[in-house]
């Protein structure tokens, strides 16, 4: 504290000027001396000063008219709403309806891929257990995989087939093994691009001809009419079990120039046109016997040798 | 709505700000005699005094937003009443009328009054010869009370720009004493 801060604070506890003075040195003291003077004489004053103003009276009627009626605080008016500016549980609930939202599309959409998995032609998640399979397809990196799959989604239509059947929907039951049919050809033609490993490979005929089987039983609980379908599907899959038997053997030797062409060419029927080439090679000297086989279906099937037998590699 | 005399004055300013002229007209009652007196101080007469606190409420009851609790009241009224009066002495110059002094009730003997009187008329013969700030600083501090922090909350500047009007304020002041001495 600066001295005159001192010296004003003595005058305002009521001390004279000396007082005041008399607690800074000598020296000090004069040097404040006019402004502590000043001080005190203004002190001297506020008598007179209160004397003025005790006079005053307050003349209300002179300041009400002047009043305009007041809004209520900015804080208490309400806000101009805005979009983005919902209260807090607002927005909450917005949150909490998209979440469920979400949640039942997952689930709604779970559901429906699994269950679609147990469908039937006619029902109406049947194209989405399609759609899914097509994507398996698609995904599958290479053609002795496509081949695989072929192979596994014929087996789901002959299952389709049987339930239909056990349905009494005989005329569906059929279309449905005319896919089948499709889906051995791909087999067969995806295989014929590649090697198959041996174990593969006869994993695959032993499910072509168990489906051969099936397809035998099968044709005896369709109506004559539709049996066309159960038998060119049937000859197919021996067709594709008998190419799978010999399309991963391993090689005992090689006779020269050998190599044999599988050329099913059936005649245009109601269950689809089959035409696969299928350029065999094999270890040993095959001869084919069944050159050319006439089916019950009036579908004929050639095996051509063309040439020397390739090493069981396919075209 | 009756206002009770010893309603804190928060509530009163809490209830004017939500529009209630009751509470003000009870504020305007609490404080208009210390803003009189700051007027007089500064040098208005009687009637210009009274205007002048009269308008200064009006003002407040247009800037009781304005207004936190935080800060000291009446800092905020004489806050008001500084820029009030530096918008007026821009206008006229009604103050220091010596030939029309406030007329004041005789409560005192003749003799005490009429010393009063001249030493009335002295401070504002002094008073009216300083720079408006210092005459702010002075009648604040040594009318008021107020520390040099709460003057600078009033005239809106540091606490140490204040200490220095106080000082030159008090030096100024000291010249005029002396020169009216001399007159005299």
């Amino acid at each position: 504290m600066d001295a005159l801060e001192r010296v004003l604070r003595a005058l305002e506890q009521g001390k004279s000027l000396e007082e005041a003075l008399s607690e800074l040195p000598p020296q000090e003291a004069e040097r404040i001396r006019p402004e502590a003077e000043a001080a005190a004489w203004l002190y001297r004053q506020e008598p007179a000063l209160d004397q003025a103003a005790s006079s005053w009276q307050p003349h209300w009627e002179r300041v009400q008219p002047h009043l305009q009626p007041r809004q209520a605080p900015a804080a208490q008016r309400p806000r101009p709403r805005r979009g983005w500016a919902w209260p807090q549980w607002q927005r909450a609930w917005q949150f909490a309806v998209a979440a469920m939202l979400a949640a039942l599309v997952l689930l709604g959409g779970t559901w429906t891929a699994v269950s679609a998995q147990h469908a039937l032609p006619g029902d109406w998640r049947y194209p989405i257990k399609r759609l899914l399979e097509d994507t398996q397809y698609y995904l599958s990196p290479d053609p002795a995989s496509r081949a695989a799959l072929e192979i596994t989604f014929a087996q789901r239509r002959l299952e389709e087939s049987e339930a239909l059947l056990k349905q009494g929907k005989t005329k569906l039951a059929a279309q449905t093994l005319t896919v089948y049919q499709r889906h051995v050809q791909n087999a067969l033609q995806w295989a014929q691009k590649t090697s198959l490993p041996p174990e593969e490979a006869q994993t695959l005929a032993s499910q072509a001809q168990t489906q051969a089987q099936m397809l035998e039983r099968l044709r005896y609980h369709l109506p004559p009419q539709e049996r066309q379908a159960a038998q060119a599907g049937e000859e197919v899959a021996e067709q594709a079990a008998a190419f799978f038997r010999g399309h991963g053997r391993p090689p005992a030797h090689r006779p020269p120039a050998a190599s044999a062409t599988v050329t099913a060419t059936p005649t245009p029927s109601p269950t689809g046109t089959i035409t696969p080439t299928v350029t065999a090679t094999a270890t040993e000297t095959v001869t084919p016997t069944e050159t050319p086989l006439t089916t019950a279906t009036g579908q004929s099937y050639q095996w051509q040798w063309q040439g020397e037998k390739g090493n069981g590699n396919g075209p | 709505m009756t206002i009770a005399n010893d309603t804190p004055i928060s509530k009163l300013i809490r209830l004017a700000k939500r529009g209630d002229q009751t509470a003000f007209r009870a504020l305007y009652e609490r404080y208009g005699a210390r803003l009189y007196r700051f007027f007089l101080a500064y040098g208005a007469d009687a009637d210009m005094a009274d205007d002048l606190v009269n308008e200064t409420f009006i003002r407040l009851w247009q800037h009781l937003d304005g207004y936190q609790e935080r800060d000291r009241f009446e800092g905020y009224l004489f806050r008001i009443a500084r820029n009030l009066l530096i918008d007026r002495q821009r206008q006229e110059s009604r103050f220091l009328p010596l030939d029309d002094r406030p007329r004041q009730e005789k409560r005192i003997s003749p003799e005490e009054n009429a010393i009063q009187q001249e030493n009335l008329a002295d401070l504002h013969r002094a008073l009216q010869k300083l720079k408006p700030d210092y005459r702010t600083v002075l009648i604040l501090r040594f009318f008021y009370d107020y520390s040099p922090a709460q003057i600078a909350q009033v005239m809106e500047r540091s606490e140490g720009a204040v200490r220095v009007l106080q000082h030159r304020a008090l030096q100024a002041l000291r010249k005029q004493i002396a020169q009216q001495s001399q007159e005299v």
